[in-house]
This record gives structure tokens, sequence and C-alpha cells, in this order.
């Protein structure tokens, strides 16, 4: 690849709105200085602490959750099963607090601080996880477990082996992804962490409060920023472990029993929304409904605007196929960081509507994009190297190669991609904290009714997001069934 | 003849080393050597899809690495055949000469030809998922050579094919490029493909072209 391409524009142009919170904040910072005092290394030791615990709980999970869901490979609800394992990390963090404490309090208060914040994140990761590595080990391990079978080998020891050797860079990018989720996450210890400075994330948003802090803040952002894109970039170099491309179950591994370990997060996740309102609460609900309608309507307008935007973003990231340097570097910048993202769009100066749903929708497709991208955008553009390596040389031109190669084989991926960045964005109450401007969206108030201990309307309110949620994801799958058509035609 | 110089790549613990190289340019020259030897990795850079610095590829008077892939003017049909699946057989052809801002009319006869020659005529409106190994062989074979290339690369075309029908697939693709007169660079472990289609044979070992007495 010629190094020119690196300045292909519509990678620029990706590139620079990533980069846009840092260059934004340090703009507006002019000069940087090193924190005083020891609260910032204690932070930083406590999300080491926190990110290495969650991330070696959810593998060890994990490895164990994988056999029973290879158990269920040749059953036919097999992806049902799947699906349900995703929930707690496909639904809103805050569903999933708000769920957990329900649960808790029916035995004791729950109590908040550095192992309420583990528990959560465990929760969030080990269905995902599983998953992972049950793809993976379809994908790699028949051959030698058949052999290991043959053998009398214990599946453990199959286990013990197959994570030495063929699932180590699986593993890893596994570890990384979930590492880097747990340590630049701000709104789970935004949720469970009762304030303490648990996490880095969480010290420079107090940081960030404070205008005078800010020299400091940034170079903790600085800091930040650096080690996760290292990390990544490091890291992610197994192959992505969430495609399926054999269905197949190695003998030896499948065991039922271990197919609780990834569904008992989901209980947790959604077990605690389930209840009978009063009509006490009910008559409470009915006075938020003003408020409730208008959220609603800023949350639908911030789901298919980010949808939109990572469409676009997608798109962008198609059309600059031949750039290698622009699509590694939007591999390895997985996360800018909700801190820094959202004060950034705070020192914008514009905060009236619709500049703050801007603002909203700009920020938290910064936020999402890059997961998206990394973990399902890139794959599907990944799997068409060999086509467009067949249409160059047959003499196409990039644009003959988006219009006829790329864009008719991602367009559906893209809009599965989304739906699932604006189902996110609509749950995000912490980077819409930051930058509220006054204004509300339904994750707040579900936040706002949290936090005030009015468990019972944040249920409530729960419900109703997760409803707006679905339908934002919907909607993109539907427009993904109508190019589908179009597709047909195309034919 | 045509030349190629300075024909080097470095990957891992493998050096493709072949500084001077005179192919030529007429008839089919097989390139033979075991698997890792680096036979297609030649393909691929010479193709310019893998970058080689201070290559050169003099050939009918142009020094056609300095060219970009679509400029090269070349024929590609690779082992796995990359035919694109959303697209019916017809425009999986037709897309070679679209790419090569080609018009229908430009290359009906062409296409014609190639089609009843490869007896396509039948399997124009079925996508790559409905045809057989040999079928899928013949459409890419088609597309390679709709757009009039001045040399093509065969890559394994034959490996995923079973015995009758690689052997009616062989002489279909002699046959063809001897009717179009198009220079072709063949890779292939079988023994069979280059006795049959070849009219030259180099070998390639531990990626260094072997003379003749070695």
């Amino acid at each position: 690849m010629k190094f020119k391409n690196f300045f292909h524009w519509p990678a620029l142009v990706v590139i620079g709105a990533l980069l846009f919170p840092l260059i934004m904040f340090f703009f507006h910072l002019g000069m940087l200085s090193w924190p005083k005092g020891v609260e910032w290394l204690s932070s930083l030791f406590w999300t080491f602490v926190q990110a290495g615990l969650s991330t070696g709980i959810v593998l060890l999970l994990a490895i164990f959750g994988s056999r029973g869901l290879l158990w269920s490979y040749k059953k036919s609800w097999y992806f049902l099963l799947e699906g349900l394992c995703l929930v707690p990390c496909l639904i809103p963090s805050l569903l999933l607090v708000v769920s957990l404490v329900h649960i808790t309090d029916w035995f004791f208060p729950f109590p908040f601080g550095l192992g309420a914040l583990i528990f959560v994140q465990v929760l969030t990761y080990t269905g995902l996880a599983t998953v992972a590595l049950s793809r993976v080990l379809a994908r790699e391990a028949s051959s030698l477990s058949e052999w290991a079978f043959l053998h009398g080998a214990s599946p453990w020891l199959l286990l013990r082996v197959l994570a030495q050797t063929l699932l180590r860079k699986d593993i890893k990018t596994l570890a990384v992804l979930i590492f880097v989720s747990a340590w630049t996450s701000l709104s789970l210890p935004l949720l469970t962490a009762g304030g303490a400075s648990v996490s880095l994330e969480f010290y420079i948003y107090k940081q960030l409060q404070d205008p005078t802090l800010w020299p400091q803040a940034g170079s903790l952002i600085l800091l930040q920023t650096l080690f996760v894109f290292v990390l990544c970039l490091k890291g992610f170099s197994g192959k992505v472990p969430f495609s399926l491309q054999k269905k197949t179950a190695p003998p030896l591994l499948p065991s039922p029993f271990f197919i609780l370990l990834p569904l008992l997060p989901v209980v947790f996740s959604l077990g605690g929304l389930i209840f009978i309102p009063n009509r006490e609460v009910i008559a409470d609900f009915s006075r938020l409904i003003p408020l409730l309608v208008s959220a609603g309507k800023t949350t639908l307008f911030l789901g298919f605007g980010v949808g939109g935007f990572t469409f676009g973003g997608l798109i962008l990231m198609a059309l600059s196929f031949s750039n290698f340097f622009g699509r590694k570097f939007v591999t390895a910048y997985l996360n800018p960081g909700t801190s820094l993202t959202g004060f950034a769009f705070l020192l914008i100066p514009f905060a009236s509507s619709p500049w703050i749903e801007l603002k909203w929708i700009a920020g938290l497709t910064l936020l999402t994009f890059p997961f998206i991208y990394r973990f399902r955008g890139e794959l599907s553009l990944e799997r068409l190297t060999s086509q467009v390596e067949t249409a160059r040389l047959c003499g196409a031109g990039w644009g003959l190669v988006f219009r006829d190669v790329l864009w008719p084989q991602c367009r559906n991926v893209f809009c599965l991609c989304s739906g699932l960045a604006g189902f996110w964005a609509a749950g995000d109450f912490a980077y819409t904290l930051i930058v509220s401007h006054g204004k509300w969206n339904l994750a707040l108030v579900v936040y706002d009714l949290f936090s005030s201990y009015r468990l019972e309307l944040a249920i409530l309110g729960s419900w109703l997001l997760l409803m707006i949620c679905f339908l934002i994801l919907l909607f993109w799958i539907g427009v993904g069934y109508v190019f589908d058509k179009k597709l047909v035609l195309y034919r | 003849m045509s030349l190629i110089k300075n024909l080097f790549y470095t990957v891992k613990d493998f050096e493709l080393h072949v500084p001077e190289w005179s192919l030529s340019d007429s008839g089919i020259t097989a390139l033979c050597g075991p698997s890792g030897s680096g036979k297609t990795t030649i393909i691929k850079i010479l193709s310019g899809l893998l970058p080689s610095r201070n290559l050169e590829w003099h050939f009918k008077e142009k020094n056609l690495a300095k060219l970009s892939p679509p400029e090269r003017k070349l024929g590609v049909l690779f082992q796995d055949l990359h035919l694109f699946p959303h697209l019916s057989a017809r425009k999986n052809i037709l897309f070679a000469a679209k790419a090569r801002k080609l018009s229908f009319k430009d290359v009906q006869a062409e296409f014609e030809s190639l089609i009843s020659f490869l007896e396509l005529k039948e399997k124009l409106s079925l996508f790559p998922e409905q045809l057989s190994g040999g079928e899928k062989q013949r459409v890419a074979l088609a597309r390679a050579l709709i757009s009039r290339p001045q040399f093509v690369f065969l890559d394994e075309p034959f490996s995923h094919l079973d015995e009758s029908a690689r052997k009616k697939a062989r002489h279909s693709t002699a046959e063809i490029l001897k009717k179009k007169n198009v220079p072709a660079l063949l890779v292939s472990h079988n023994a069979e493909d280059v006795k049959e289609l070849a009219d030259e044979v180099v070998f390639l070992k531990k990626g260094r072209l072997l003379k003749n007495n070695e």
C-alpha cells in the first residue's frame, strides 16, 4: 500500500472526527500539568485491579460456559440461547444495574463500591466472552478434540492445551477487549462505585468538573488515551473471535451443566425489571408522563441520528478500503473516553436546540463507532478483500469497487451496525449527563429516578427505554431488509 | 520475451529472490515448485497486489511494474476463483469489461464467442452458489479473458475440480488461450496440468528460480 493513501479523504474524515475530542480539548486547554497528590495514582491502581480482576473472572467463566454453549450447538434453539447470553452486554448498563439493585434489595441493600463494579462488569461481559469462545472452539478445536477424545484425555486437559496454543491469540484479543471496556467505562463506575475513585475515567470525570484542574485532567487523558491505543494496537492480534464459521461441536467439550454460567447474568440483568406496580407507583409514574414523552422523543431522535452517523462512518470506511493506515488506526482507536468526549463537546459554545441534540448525536457516535467498526464493520470489509483484489485486477477503479462489490455486500451489515449503535446510544446516560445543558433523554430520566432511590419508577422508565431501544434497532434492521429487496433487483 | 528484474520480497522467514527472469510473452509458461516456494507470491507481485521495490517488468516496450494493477491489463484466474457471490454469471463476466470501461456493445462479439466456447449459455442467469465447480471455473476464465488482457495468470486454476472436470477444463483453457493468443503464466502442482498446457516450464524452490541443470 502506498503511503499517500493515508491522505485519502474518507479515512481522514473518520480519523479527524475520532480525534476531534482530543484536539478540541487540548486546543482549549493550551497547557498541561502533572496531577498533584497521590489520589490519581490510587485511581490508576484500582483501575488496574478492577479491570484486571473483571477480565480474569470473565475469561474463566467463559471457558467453563463455552462448554455449555457448545452442548446446544446441535439443538434448533441454539441461536436463541446465544442471543440470550448476549443480552447483558447488549442492553444499556443502566438497565442492568437497575435490575440488579432491585433483585439484591429483596435480600440486602446493594453494596456499592469496588466489589459491585467488578460484579456488574462480570455480569456484563461473561455472556459475550462465552459466545466468542464457543465460536472459536467450534472453529479451531474439532480435530484436536477428536484426537483427545480417542486418546482418553480429560476435557480440562484439552481446554488447557487449547488455551495455551490454538486459542491463545483469540483469548488475548478477548482479554484486551474486556480490559479496555472495563478501563474506559464511565457509566458503570457512576452507577456502582458509590462515588469512590476506583476508575481513572471516573477520576478524570471528577477533575473535569473543576475548570482549574483541567490541565491536570489533560495529562491523565493523554496518558489514558495513549495507553488504550497502544494496548489495542498490540493486543488485537488474534482473529476476530465472533464469526461463526463452522457450527460443529467438537467432541469431549460439550456439557449441559455449564450453560447456567452465561445464563445466570441474564436473570440478573432482566429479572429485577419484572414487577407489578401498585396504584401509588402508577400514579407517580403518570405524573412523569409529560417529561417521559419529551425525553422519549429526544431518545428516538438520538438513536436514529447516531444510527445515521454510524452508517455514514461505515460507508466512509468502505470508501477507505485501500487505506491500510486509516483502517489500522480506526481499529486500534477503540475508545476516545466518555469524559473527554463529553467535555470536548461541552466546550462548543452552542447550547440550544437543535445544537444540543447534534452534540449528543455526534459525541455518542464517536463513542460507539470504533467499537462497532472493530467488531462488525471491519469484519464485513475484511472478508471481501479477495473480491476487491480480483476487481482491481479486472481493472476496476475504487469507485466501481465500492459500488459493485463493497456496497451491495456490506449495506445489510452496516444497517445492523447502525441499529446497534442507535440502540446503545439511546441507552446512554453518562455522556448525556455531561453535555445535558438541562435537556433530558429517557436514560437520564431513569438515572435520575435511580439515583434518587425511586427504584420502582426507574424500572417502569427502564421498560419504556428498552422499548424505544428495540424500536431503533428494528428500524435499522428494516432498512437493511429494504436494501436486501433492492439487492434482489440489482442481481 | 518479457524481462523481469529485481523481483524481491521478504516476509518473516521467507525470502523471494529473483534478480532477473525472462518470461515468455507467448504461449503458456508453467511455474512449478513445492508448497511455500513463492509461486503465488510471484503472481501477486507481478499483478501489483504485493509491493516489490525496484521491480521492473518490461513487456511490449512498457515497464508494467510502474503501472497500477488496473493499468497493467492482466487477467487472473485464482485458485479460489473469487467470483462475486452477489452477481449472476453474466454480470460476473461482464464486470471485467465494465471495469475497463468497455460497453456491452464493445465486447458483445467477444462475450458471445467466449460463452459459446465455454458452454455457459444456459448458466448465465445463475449465481456462483448455483454453479458446479467446473462451471465456476469457466465463468472465472471468461471473466479473465473478456477484457482482452495482455497477459493472464493462472494460479492453480483446476485444483478444486475432480479428475474428469479437470481434464475438460484443462482442454478448454488451453484451447481458448491459443485461440486468443494471450500469453499466460500457469502455477500448478499437478504434473498433468503442466504436461498438457505448458510450452515452457520454470522451477521455483525456496524463493529462487532453478536453472535448467538444477
